[in-house]
């Protein structure tokens, strides 16, 4: 058994992200007592099949979490009404910059890849 | 300053209202890399805040050599032979800052910097204090940053293993 | 937990030590409603009994009487709270800060006071069309 394996699932290692469940609603952001999380979206309008007029969805552009910052105290994990953001063991991420510990979407939607 | 020893570091900035600040170093742990014998490192662990704990946890669990990574360096051998690593672990005040940097400034080259958790890395939860230091890269220069509140000892491992590839490939 | 007048609040404590609270745990502070309350607990290691008192402070002198002559572990804790609300302790020989490099500015954990640091950075959570305001600052907060 290596080391990784050892590990609970829901220990505090990581928090990943789903951004297709994000609706931009930004009450992780404003909950965050680190400020940690930044957030940007832009709406577009998607005409379903069988729809009589188009709806607007959120996309998000930026979703970033300063790990450098982060306490990890879950509250983002806590609020987010639509789980899109969910804690991983992943620990392994230590940077040689301070700056190299801010995960974008691409990052922080990986960690949620991996265990899925 | 002599390693393995109990020092003790004074420091006495200017403009430091609180007179001398002391801090007592621990001893240092010396390994040698696995993957290559010849390489030592010597980690003086400056644990300041809770973040201490999750390193004595890594030491005191094996995790270091039981991950294969390092291997405990024979007792004999000269300690100024490998590299130092100074771990910095916990909340930097900036009444304890200047300590920190004279802990770093005293230390022997060859010599690299870690800096473990939230608030050595940018002051973490206490982003806002007026008294703790944003971030311990402000005065050492930084090789590793390891995040976490606290990171678990299995970081520390991942992040001493990225400082040992970059002294291997020095 | 135990509210007393604060002219007996050394006074208090010289009796609970007589009685066999020598065991000084703590003192701090915390502030309601506007209004600035010490709190402290002792102990008593015998009989595993404790008495946490507390006690307004006075908004005109801003003062309390120390109680580091009868439990000299308090001045650490008196100290601190000197430096961090900005109350003075009587009697309390070693005032000096143990964390501020500078006492210029006003005590760091009053609710009035506006974190430089919460100043400086502009919240990521500010809604485009509306003004909002973060937790933990104060009404007239303005993001500079």
């Amino acid at each position: 058994m290596t080391t990784v394996d050892r590990i609970p699932a829901q220990s505090h290692g990581v928090i990943a992200l789903s951004a297709s469940a994000c609706t931009s609603c930004m009450i992780c952001v404003r909950e965050c007592p680190a400020w940690c999380i930044e957030l940007e979206s832009h709406d577009e309008e998607v005409t379903e099949p069988g729809a009589r007029r188009p709806r607007t969805v959120s996309v998000l552009d930026v979703f970033t979490i300063d790990y450098g910052l982060c306490m990890y105290c879950g509250i983002c994990v806590d609020v987010c009404p639509f789980d899109a953001l969910a804690w991983q063991p992943d620990f392994d991420y230590a940077s040689g910059s301070a700056t190299g510990l801010v995960q974008g979407i691409n990052e922080l939607e990986s960690w949620g890849k991996v265990r899925e | 300053m002599e390693i393995g020893k109990e020092v003790f570091v004074t420091s006495q900035a200017p403009g430091n209202t609180l007179g001398p600040v002391t801090a007592t170093l621990p001893s240092t742990r010396t390994y040698q890399v696995a993957a290559d014998p010849s390489l030592r490192v010597q980690i003086l662990d400056l644990g300041l805040a809770c973040c201490a704990l999750e390193v004595g946890s890594a030491i005191a669990t094996g995790l270091l050599v039981e991950t294969g990574l390092l291997a405990p360096a024979n007792e004999n051998a000269s300690p100024a032979a490998g590299t130092t690593i100074l771990l910095i672990s916990g909340t930097v005040t900036d009444a304890l800052a200047p300590a920190v940097l004279r802990a770093w400034e005293q230390l022997p080259e060859p010599k690299a910097a870690v800096s473990f958790g939230a608030c050595a890395n940018t002051g973490g939860p206490y982003w806002d204090a007026p008294t703790v230091t944003k971030g311990i890269d402000q005065l050492v220069p930084i090789n590793i940053y390891v995040p976490g509140c606290p990171p678990r000892p299995e970081a520390l491992i991942a992040g001493l293993v990225k400082v040992r590839d970059e002294i291997v490939v020095r | 937990m135990r509210e007393v007048d604060q002219v007996f609040w050394a006074d208090e404590f010289r009796a609970l030590q007589s009685q066999g609270y020598f065991f000084f745990d703590f003192l701090t502070a915390y502030e309601r409603d506007s209004q600035l309350v010490v709190i402290a607990r002792v102990a008593n290691p015998e009989t595993k009994q404790s008495q946490m008192l507390t006690a307004k402070v006075d908004a005109q002198q801003n003062s309390m009487a120390s109680i580091s002559v009868t439990y000299p572990g308090a001045i650490w804790h008196e100290r601190e709270t000197t430096e961090m609300f900005g109350i003075s302790f009587v009697g309390l020989e070693d005032a000096r800060p143990l964390l501020r490099r500078s006492m210029l500015g006003r005590p760091p954990l009053l609710k009035s006071s506006v974190l430089a640091a919460r100043m400086l950075k502009p919240w990521p959570g500010q809604p485009s069309h509306r003004k909002q305001q973060p937790v933990g600052v104060v009404d007239d907060w303005l993001q500079l």
